[in-house]
């Protein structure tokens, strides 16, 4: 103390720095003596403070230092914002500052501030938080704990002015609570002006003895039961609140009080008035414990909560103490002191616990009303920004105001999301606070059930009348949904993920300590895709529709953004607007294989993230992409002031003329891939302009007046008007476009305003030619700036253009034709159009209504019901006699060629019984083709994606190629192609319905190739969990495999096996070797016998004839063996390997019986004879084409043709075999292929032939030891 | 690797490498066996064991092989002895995981081709 320099306030604030500094430092606050040398060490953290804040802590001073000065009640001489805080001055400077351990008595008496935390703030310099503090007149403190002591709240100028007969009562009691400071605008008695007098309430327990006498003692054997409002009323007396809200929870007298009788909700309520002689009798100071963990004390729906707060949000609005409890401050008028800042130990008073269960989680809001007062119990350790009231009253927090405490939490986190929309500063359109603000509002507005809406009675009615005004009863239950931005959103479902991933691991390394779990995620998993409905998510994310740069429509708001897709979509040119998404499916593609059956973890979602969305530090082992995939009319925008914008929108329509033009394909964008072709930053598309032009003839009084709502537009409004077809059109409909059809004109813009005008359609001047007479195709180029509007077009869609000299399509040409290259400006504005034709103008799913061009309904159709509300820009609705010429321009694109129906192919297929019927095996690339190029008509379909198969092939060239199994009318029609991975659209797999636009046919039946021109559109998707496995149904497969009729083979079966033939051939030596097989040759799998009840026992199938390349170091051989031989060279008496992918729906369904026979077993008795080849040339290239033959009517499911290709991997990957074989002569061949009715076809690999007499494995270490012994020993 | 002549990976067994060993000297090319006891990725340095005896592997050359704490693992590279400590370290040119090699064979199997090699050499003196 006495080392320690003294300094002034005005040092402080020049510096400007938040610092903390004491009297005295490290040993000597032992020998102070005090107990309560508790925050001010900045290096002890308080103790429950398991913060993972990474806050700093205050700087201490590097000397001891105290600052000199008064501690005075508010005045206007210094204008805070929080208005009611205490001051300090040294007589230089004052600022604002809060003081622990508080006496009244400190009040104007010289203080030496022993130790204290500085933080500088903008609006009054600074904020002095006073820990420890003493006296400068030594001499007081001997008083201190005496508890005598009368204060005049009115600056004794005049000392006695006891005569007023009228203020002579006195409340003796607990200072229950406190209310914030109001205004009450009231007459003076003097003059008739009234008056605003600043006033606030106090909540006494009073003892009802008649006179609070000045000698008796505190803590007497007073009754503190009685109920009593004290009023502090008057500009001087309001000063004191600081100091009131610092004895709430003490015993305390007022004295010099007047009785007044106040009127609230009709009941009467004596209240006890201040006046100029009132006194205040303060109390005794008792030493607190030190409280260093949250404490709650609860009586009813009300208590009081102490913990360290953890985090400041909105303005203090919302204040984060523990886990999930959340202290709401959302009434303006109350005060908030400057202390409450992350790290500090506060005492909420009078608080509501309301423990709310959101869709998302449960959490405990602490609701702050009238009666809540706050003190600091600790000051934070750490330099963290003092809270400052500057929203002053708006919409939005009135709005808030009236809402349940449940509600409030809402509307607040909605608020934190919306924050993230802060407008990047060059955009034109910045959405401001107070924007943000009405946005909130009205976005809650929408949201928020009425029952949630809560009437507010005013400062009296609710602290007086506290149970009775409603202020107790909450919902408890809200069935709101959070609102998160989207960084936050894939924040969480990767720390899930991670969290699976770990727990994964946790039991694989449990079960099995060799396998290498990070090995498993390299594999190419960009199938594996896991789905989640918004319904379990319970999450509404708000953002901006956008394109990114790759290429891929995007929700974004300012912290991240997310893949999108969506069936349909305003064309939206305008990318400030704002898009609630509530109805989705959460996409999350390329897990590793593990976690597809694990059970999602049900993690909480952490409102925290919400409002602090602080990136956590995760180890990303894993690279899954997050999606999402919109529901129907999941995607409503918010409503905001978009006046201008639709303003803007009708003007573009007055009096113009628009370009019609459908668009019949878009190229897909080639990107640096096409081997032999430029790189294209250009993509195109292909439209075909019609010969008509729409006249708008929107007027300005129209645009000013427009009208609301979708619904109640057009028809009822304004008179219908008949719409006539010109006289031309009669005469010319079978020859030309008639010169002019009039039409209504329903313009919709964003913002649900519509208009609706007469507009003209009339045959296109022009320049030089006159009338265009026909519809000419043309193709649009956009260069990249215009990338936006070609992934907006749809395919099938009509647009408008304005026509202008400046226009595309008559910028610099005398007219349009057919196959123009036209490039697409920039500057150019589309509107999408719809047509429907005048006699049924109901909008609810009529034949005759738009989507003309959408396809016939199906069944596939049925699953993704389109919304029933239009949804382009413009719709026109068109005379009826004008659907046959509009007609041929909006024929159906999406059914060119389609696959038939699968019915018609039954009856061919049942004409085949008994034929053997063979299935080709998925060539490698593209179905062989006689010539260069592949030939075929070009088809369009639309069906759903069973499954994309990499067509797995040894070959290096092919590996990059795709098959895409599609069902279209119940059939699966294989789709080949370079489907190559930066092609890969987003959402495209299995469960997704897809529309093919321009693949090859290639005149196999349900096979079709991807072009370079083809376009892959994507509907919708499904939601699906996990994989989706072919079921190995016969009627999935019914128009799988090619029947070719011409190898129709009656087979003799009876006999004994072949290799009976050859076992007792003693003539040709038997040499044995160690062999390892390259490949399966040749493979005859049949039933044992055609009796049913045999087949019941197991493996009562036989290998009759199989022949192996093998290789037993030396040379390689073609060997043939039957029976139990090939078998176990097929490694059938093994289990199925678990993790082969391809068999495990078959490991699934007989989980008892896991041999790889057992399930051979069932297809060969299903098909009864199996004939499996590879007809490669090259010992390489022998799985190129294989070619599976069965004979039975029932047809081979893909699965079983993966299966039994799956054999030929599987037997590859065996052991070493030591085979005793034997030479084979042409004339045992001969006879062999006599026998089994099969082609050998020995001579085509130029092999050596070998039957294979005994085969048995080969333990390399016992052959090496046996080998180390043979040489030691010789 | 100064030296030019970079000569084969003499296949030891770790017991052998013992500072009077002849195969412990400076830049001399072995190949050794055991078991992956503790690997480093900061300095990409593992520890292999056999027989109670272990050596030090700088694998900072190697790539394709995932490193497994408890596998048995080859190396061939370069000795290099450490003055300071003198200590040794593999500098490796290549390995590879043999998981499931039986030690003992293998031991056996290059006693074997010493001989054998010896023998060889031995019959080339004397022609």
């Amino acid at each position: 103390m006495e080392n320690a320099t003294i300094l002034t306030i005005k040092e402080l604030v020049n510096k400007g720095r938040a610092v903390t500094g004491a009297s005295s430092l490290f040993s000597s606050a032992a020998s102070h003596s005090s107990s309560e040398s508790s925050s001010k060490n900045p290096n002890s953290r308080p103790g429950s403070f398991d913060s993972d804040l990474t806050c700093k802590f205050l700087a201490p001073l590097s000397h001891p230092a105290v600052i000199v000065g008064t501690i005075s009640l508010p005045s206007k001489t210094l204008i805070c914002p929080n208005r009611y805080c205490f001051r300090f001055s040294d007589g230089d400077l004052t600022i604002c500052c809060d003081i622990l351990r508080f006496e009244i008595r400190a009040i104007g008496s010289k203080i030496c501030v022993l130790s204290w935390n500085f933080l500088p703030m903008k609006h009054c310099g600074g904020f002095l938080e006073i820990i420890k503090w003493k006296f400068m007149d030594t001499g007081n403190l001997l008083s201190r704990c005496s508890g005598i002591g009368s204060f005049p709240l009115f600056p004794s100028l005049f000392p006695s002015r006891n005569g007023d007969r009228k203020s002579r009562y006195c409340v003796h009691g607990v200072l229950e609570s406190i209310s914030p400071v109001s205004v009450v605008s009231c007459m003076d008695g003097e003059s008739s002006d009234s008056v605003n007098l600043p006033g606030f309430l106090v909540h006494v327990m009073a003892c009802e003895c008649k006179a609070y006498s000045q000698n008796a003692a505190v803590g007497c054997s007073h009754a503190f039961e009685k109920s009593a409002f004290v009023y502090f009323c008057g500009l001087v007396v309001t000063s004191w609140h600081p100091a009131i809200r610092k004895l709430v929870g003490r015993n305390v007298a007022l004295s010099g009080l007047k009785k007044k009788m106040i009127y609230v909700r009709g009941d009467s309520l004596l209240v006890f008035v201040t006046t100029e002689s009132s006194v205040l009798h303060p109390p005794c100071i008792s030493k607190k414990q030190i409280v260093l963990k949250t404490v709650v004390d609860r009586r009813g729906n009300c208590g009081s909560y102490l913990g360290f707060v953890k985090g400041v949000y909105l303005k203090g609005k919302l204040v984060e103490m523990d886990e999930d409890v959340w202290l709401l401050l959302t009434d303006q008028i109350l005060n908030r002191s400057h202390s409450i800042r992350t790290g500090s130990l506060i005492c909420i008073r009078n608080v509501h616990f309301v423990n709310t269960k959101f869709s998302w989680g449960e959490v405990l809001i602490l609701g702050a009303c009238f009666k809540t007062s706050i003190t600091v119990e600790f000051f934070s350790p750490f330099e963290t920004s003092c809270l400052v009231d500057s929203c002053r009253q708006n919409s939005l927090s009135r709005f808030i105001e009236s809402l349940s405490f449940p509600a409030r939490f809402w509307a607040l986190l909605v608020r934190s999301c919306l924050q993230k929309f802060n407008g990047i500063p060059s955009e034109k359109e910045i959405l401001r606070s107070c924007q943000k603000d009405e946005l909130t509002k009205m976005y809650a507005e929408s949201q928020i059930p009425s029952f949630m809406f809560q009437p507010r009675g005013g400062i009296f009615t609710e602290f007086c009348m506290h149970e009775s005004c409603g202020c107790n009863s909450e919902a408890h239950d809200c069935n709101l949904k959070l609102v998160m931005s989207i960084s936050s959103f894939v924040q969480h479902y990767k720390v899930m993920l991670n969290e699976l991933l770990s727990q994964i691991n946790k039991n694989s390394s449990a079960n099995n300590c060799l396998s290498h779990s990070s090995s498993t995620w390299k594999r190419d998993n960009h199938t594996n895709t896991k789905t989640l409905g918004s319904d379990d998510i319970g999450v509404i994310l708000l953002g901006k529709l956008k394109i990114s740069s790759s290429g891929r429509l995007q929700l974004h708001d300012r912290t991240s953004s997310i893949d999108v897709l969506t069936p349909d979509l305003l064309s939206d040119r305008n990318a400030h607007r704002i898009f609630e998404v509530s109805d989705y499916n959460l996409i999350m593609e390329g897990l590793p294989e593990s976690m597809l059956h694990m059970p999602f973890l049900h993690n909480s979602l952490r409102c925290r993230n919400v409002v602090n969305p602080t990136p956590l530090a995760i180890e990303n082992t894993l690279t899954v992409r997050f999606s999402l995939s919109l529901g129907t009319g999941s995607c409503k925008q918010v409503y905001g002031h978009h006046s201008l914008d639709w303003r803007h929108d009708l003007n573009e329509f007055k009096g113009g003329r628009f370009h019609l033009f459908r668009l019949t394909h878009k190229f897909p964008m080639l990107k640096n891939g096409h081997p032999g072709m430029p790189d294209c930053t250009s993509v195109f598309v292909e439209a075909i302009v019609l010969p008509l032009e729409l006249i708008c003839s929107v007027t300005e009084e129209d645009a000013a007046a427009p009208y609301f709502g979708e619904h109640d537009t057009s028809q009822e409004i304004r008179p219908h008007k008949r719409c006539k077809t010109n006289n031309g059109l009669q005469r010319e409909r079978a020859l030309s476009v008639p010169h002019e059809i009039s039409c209504q004109m329903t313009i919709r813009c964003a913002s649900s305003h519509c208009l609706v005008s007469a507009a003209t359609l009339s045959n296109l001047k022009e320049k030089k030619s006159g009338n265009m007479l026909s519809a000419k195709r043309v193709l649009l180029e956009f260069i990249p700036e215009c990338s936006n509007y070609y992934q907006a077009l749809q395919i099938g869609g009509c647009y408008l253009m304005k026509h202008g000299t400046n226009d595309s399509f008559c910028a610099g040409r005398s007219g349009i034709s057919n196959n123009d290259k036209i490039s697409f400006r920039p500057e150019t504005r589309l509107w999408s159009v719809e047509f429907s034709f005048d006699e049924d103008l109901t909008h609810d799913g009529s034949v005759d209504v738009y989507p003309l061009v959408s396809s016939q309904p199906s069944l596939v159709e049925k699953q993704h019901v389109s919304s029933p509300q239009p949804c382009s820009d413009v719709s026109l609705l068109l005379p009826y006699d004008a659907k046959g010429l509009f007609s041929v321009f909006l024929k159906n694109l999406e059914e060119l060629n389609k696959p038939y129906a699968a019915g018609k192919n039954n009856n061919n297929t049942s004409c085949c019984t008994h034929l053997e019927t063979i299935m080709q095996a998925e060539p490698s690339l593209v179905p062989p083709s006689n010539s260069l190029f592949p030939e075929g008509n070009l088809a369009s379909f639309r069906g759903d994606v069973v499954a994309v198969d990499a067509v797995t092939s040894s070959v290096v060239d092919v590996s990059s190629s795709y098959c895409i199994n599609v069902l279209v009318n119940h059939q699966i029609v294989k789709i080949f192609g370079p489907l190559r991975r930066h092609s890969y659209l987003t959402g495209f797999g299995p469960g997704a319905s897809a529309t093919f636009y321009r693949i090859l046919g290639t005149g196999e039946e349900n096979r079709f190739v991807l072009t370079s021109a083809s376009f892959i559109k994507i509907n919708s998707r499904k939601a699906s969990d996990g994989r989706q496995l072919e079921k190995p149904a016969h009627q999935a497969a019914l128009c799988l495999p090619k029947v070719t009729p011409q190898e129709y083979v009656p087979c003799m079966l009876a006999g004994p096996p072949a290799c009976n033939s050859f076992s007792g051939n003693k003539d040709n030596q038997q040499i044995k070797s160690a062999c390892k097989v390259l490949s399966v040759y040749l493979l005859v799998l049949q039933t044992r016998s055609d009796d049913p009840s045999e087949n019941e026992c197991r493996n009562n199938f036989d290998i009759p004839l199989a022949g192996f390349v093998v290789d037993d170091g030396s040379s390689v051989y073609l060997c043939w063996t039957s029976g139990e031989r090939a078998f176990t060279i097929l490694r059938l008496h093994e289990a199925l390997p678990e993790e082969d992918i391809d068999v495990a729906q078959w490991t699934k369904r007989d989980s008892g019986r896991e041999t790889t026979a057992y399930h051979l077993e069932q297809i060969v008795r299903v098909h009864k004879r199996i004939v499996m080849k590879c007809n490669g040339s090259q010992i390489d290239t022998l799985f190129r084409d294989i070619t599976v033959a069965v004979t039975s009517d029932q047809l081979l499911a893909k699965s079983e043709d993966t299966f039994l290709k799956w054999l030929i991997p599987n037997a590859i990957s065996g052991p070493l075999w030591e085979v005793a074989r034997s030479s084979m002569d042409m004339k045992m061949i001969a006879h062999l292929e006599r026998e089994q009715c099969v082609e050998m076809d020995t001579s085509r690999l130029n092999l050596q032939n070998v039957w294979g007499n005994e085969v048995s494995q080969v333990d390399p270490l016992v052959r090496a030891w046996s080998l180390l012994q043979g040489l030691l020993n010789s | 690797m100064a030296n030019s002549q970079m000569g084969p990976g003499a296949p030891i067994t770790l017991q052998e490498l013992y500072p009077s060993s002849p195969f412990y000297k400076e830049a001399v090319s072995l190949r050794v066996t055991g078991m992956l006891r503790g690997y480093s990725v900061e300095t990409a340095i593992g520890v292999i064991e056999d027989g109670g005896k272990s050596l030090r592997i700088n694998t900072q050359n190697l790539r394709d092989v995932s490193f497994r704490v408890g596998s048995i693992y080859q190396f061939i590279g370069e000795l290099h002895i450490e003055q300071s400590y003198n200590e040794a370290i593999l500098q490796a040119r290549t390995g590879r995981n043999v998981d499931g090699i039986d030690m003992n064979l293998y031991r056996k199997t290059v006693e074997l081709l010493r001989q054998f090699l010896k023998e060889e050499g031995n019959s080339n003196m004397v022609e």
